[in-house]
């Protein structure tokens, strides 16, 4: 029962957040912060495990390819499909699902329980709006641009693995990568990013927003938005790919 | 405003690796615009979004959108990557580039005057290598059957053959061989020995000739006549080694002419040339897989596993 | 004039308090006493309606805030100052900020007016020169009355007291009492003060609510609090070792 309960509170927060939408004026301010953490401060991160998933792939798939029926370009295509349309999103998202969405349920859940929030409803603000919105829409603007970081940087990191240890020349792999280039892949890899960053952002805002007790419920509350998080994340990535591959 | 501003440049940033990222990938020029034309096809089997357009064997290109023009004719757009427009005249016809994928193929026009991007041109369909193949395979299947018939019956006979009978038919066979050759060896040393008589006895006869002749001239006459006879006799006896020489002539003939079981095997040749063949193709397909391994592995989806 | 009329609360199957009614005159200052854990802090709260009752009504000047559509609740809520029992300074921006907060967000002042406002705001809580510094620079003390400018800077009608003595040292208590009777007196401000401090009831209060037994178990005056013989009111007061 309490699973439908959370749902219903859920569903009542993102109501609320997009019946509050239009109140930019709230929100302006937190929105561009918000942007700064989530996405700015997020970039080195995104890079960095994009670089190494790149290139661990790669290795890892030249190791498993040696045949001499198969060209070297496959292992470009190999490595940059699969980080388009899966890798770039999932593992910026499971990583930002700890980074983000902990900070953000941590944040909240703070506010929560040090009353900030109805302090902030005593003034007339509408802390939905004021709180939710910025940290959602945050996630909708940024996801997308951590997406391109991820998703460069993946291929990147492959082709100067493969060059470094001398498994695929680059100019096999980009021959291959650019064969299995559908724009079509562009666009789910997107669509994935989008939603990743709704779930981590909009579940992290509902642990936090409705932390209890002190500080083990704002303890709590950061640990289930992380992990509810990730399985929200693996969960959709399966739906996304069913219902648009 | 220090924010707004590092917000802004990181979106602008993402926006200009991405539009820079694609075209790359893409294949279509980083900056400036795209080379784009149109083709009508009756019809366009293997040609989907990303389809790779040749020029003489080059890659120039993608199809970038497969859509209906009308009831009977469908619309492929074309994106090329080429530093020239292409001259009025030139035609697109969908072939099979590679064993198992088919591509566009542009034939240049003649004319000096340019086709503008967005132009219209001629598309065919060309049924190519895999309609070719078809049509052989069509055609070739009832000889294949029947080759494959024969081909069994023959090794039936040779495995009938190697039954214990037949071998020990060989083993006779080959020693009545060797029993003929050694008689015809007897008997051209017998009748070595009666030349040599016989030209012993001319010697004899030639000395009593000389006796004779002398002063006994009418007498040569008759001697002349008896020798002629001997001659004649001679004569008969070189008929009759004739005649063995033939009799091992035929049968070396007969093995020759693939009669009985072991001409066959020898013989036959719808068996040699069955299986040259056989191993002919067999080439053939491995060669093709090893160029082009790719074709046979693409719809394997290797990165689905992920 | 606020009037609350038979409110009633459970946190699903506890019961907090059922059947409250209580008035606060206009001016006047209100003491809500009880034990930890008895519903006071939850009270208030249905007062400006961050929390909804079960059952019941708030009245404030003649409309049922429960009933009210987002925007004319806004306008309630800015008729009240808030302080919170941890004073609930926003912790990302500085004591300065959190008391300009409310200003920024809700008038149209200048950055001058804003400054003139917030200072003034500040002096009335003796915290003249507390400059730009960070909300975890503070002494409890100091937190309390941050919060307190905070409360009135957009001038509230009323103020509500959520343990505004609660940790702090008895002369530091025995200030924030006298700024509490002070803003009353001078803004004629109608306050309601949260406590189980019974010096502060005696202090500033005209009047006091005893929540006990899951109810309002005693309601009046301070003067009809001194002669009450109300058992378990008595037992309370005597609890707090505060002799009348």
């Amino acid at each position: 029962m309490d699973i439908f309960y959370d749902f219903g509170r859920y569903g009542r927060l993102l109501y609320q957040a997009i019946r509050s939408s239009t109140e930019v004026k709230s929100y302006y301010r937190n929105f561009v912060s918000e942007m700064i953490k989530t996405g700015y401060e997020s970039l080195p991160i995104v890079m960095l495990a994009g670089l190494f998933t790149g290139a661990v792939l790669t290795i890892q798939t030249s190791y498993q390819l040696i045949s001499a029926l198969i060209p070297k370009s496959t292992i470009g295509a190999i490595v940059s499909q699969s980080i388009i349309i899966e890798l770039a999103a999932v593992i910026s998202g499971l990583i930002l699902a700890g980074r983000v969405g902990a900070r953000i349920a941590t944040e909240l859940g703070t506010m929560r329980v040090s009353e900030q929030i109805d302090a902030l409803e005593s003034m007339g603000f509408n802390s939905v709006s004021f709180l939710v919105v910025p940290r959602v829409l945050a996630g909708f603007v940024m996801f997308p641009v951590l997406w391109v970081a991820a998703a460069t940087c993946g291929i990147g990191g492959g082709i100067l693995a493969g060059w470094v240890t001398g498994s695929v020349p680059a100019a096999d792999f980009m021959q291959g990568a650019r064969e299995f280039f559908f724009a079509w892949d562009i666009i789910f890899g997107l669509t994935k990013a989008v939603v990743f960053g709704f779930i981590i952002t909009s579940i992290s805002c509902f642990k936090g927003y409705y932390a209890t007790g002190g500080a083990e419920g704002v303890g709590n509350a950061t640990t289930n938005a992380a992990v509810l998080s990730c399985i929200y994340i693996l969960l959709a990535d399966l739906v996304l790919a069913a219902v648009l591959l | 405003m220090k924010n707004e501003l590092k917000v802004g440049l990181t979106i602008v940033a993402a926006i200009i690796v991405a539009v820079i990222g694609y075209r790359f990938m893409a294949e279509t020029p980083i900056f400036g615009q795209t080379y784009q034309l149109h083709a009508n096809f009756d019809r366009v089997d293997g040609i989907n979004p990303g389809s790779s357009i040749f020029l003489q064997g080059v890659k120039i290109g993608r199809v970038t959108r497969v859509s209906f023009q009308d009831s009977d004719s469908v619309n492929v757009l074309m994106s090329f990557n080429v530093p020239q427009e292409f001259p009025v005249g030139t035609k697109a016809y969908i072939r099979s580039v590679q064993l198992l994928e088919k591509g566009i193929e542009i034939e240049r026009g003649d004319s000096s005057d340019r086709l503008d991007s967005g132009a219209k041109i001629p598309g065919f369909y060309d049924e190519g290598i895999m309609g070719t193949v078809r049509e052989l395979g069509e055609e070739t299947g009832g000889d294949i059957r029947s080759s494959t018939k024969r081909l069994n019956s023959v090794l039936t006979q040779v495995d009938d053959m190697m039954t214990e009978s037949a071998r020990s038919d060989i083993q006779e066979m080959l020693s009545s061989l060797n029993t003929t050759s050694s008689e015809v060896e007897t008997l051209i040393q017998r009748n070595n020995r009666h030349i040599e008589e016989s030209v012993t006895h001319l010697r004899n006869v030639l000395q009593n000739l000389d006796g004779l002749t002398t002063g006994q001239e009418a007498k040569v006459d008759s001697v002349l006549a008896s020798l002629e006879s001997t001659a004649r006799n001679l004569d008969e006896t070189s008929a009759s080694l004739n005649e063995m020489s033939r009799e091992v002539n035929d049968i070396l003939k007969k093995i020759n002419e693939g009669e009985g079981s072991l001409g066959r095997l020898v013989n036959d040749p719808s068996l040699y040339n069955n299986l040259d063949s056989l191993s002919y193709n067999l080439n053939d397909l491995i060669i093709n897989f090893n160029e082009n391994p790719r074709h046979f592995l693409k719809h394997m989806r290797l990165v689905d596993i992920f | 004039m606020i009037e609350i009329k038979n409110l009633t609360k459970s946190f699903g199957d506890n019961l907090v308090w059922k059947d409250v009614s209580l008035q606060i005159e206009e001016g006047r200052t209100l003491a809500i006493i009880g034990k930890s854990g008895c519903g006071k802090s939850v009270l208030v709260k249905h007062i400006n309606a961050l929390m909804t009752p079960d059952e019941g009504e708030v009245i404030v000047d003649g409309r049922n805030i429960f009933k009210l559509n987002y925007v004319e609740l806004r306008l309630v809520r800015q008729q009240f100052g808030f302080l919170f029992q941890g004073a609930a300074l926003f912790d990302s921006i500085s004591a300065y900020e959190n008391v300009a907060f409310p200003l920024r967000y809700f008038t149209n002042k200048t950055e001058k007016e804003i400054h003139k406002r917030v200072t003034d705001c500040l002096e009335m809580v003796n915290l003249g020169n507390i400059g730009n510094k960070g909300t975890s620079e503070l002494s409890g003390g100091m937190r309390k009355r941050v919060g307190l400018a905070r409360a009135i800077v957009l001038q509230p009608q009323y103020i509500m007291y959520d343990e505004p003595t609660s940790g702090l040292d008895p002369e530091t208590s025995e200030e924030i009492n006298e700024l509490i009777v002070r803003l009353s007196e001078n803004l004629n401000i109608t306050s309601i003060v949260v406590t189980h401090d019974m010096h502060s009831v005696l202090d500033i209060a005209d009047s006091a609510a005893f929540l006990d037994e899951q109810k309002l178990s005693w309601y009046g005056t301070i003067d009809e609090l001194r002669e009450s013989n109300h058992e378990r009111l008595m037992s309370f007061v005597k609890a707090s070792e505060y002799q009348i």
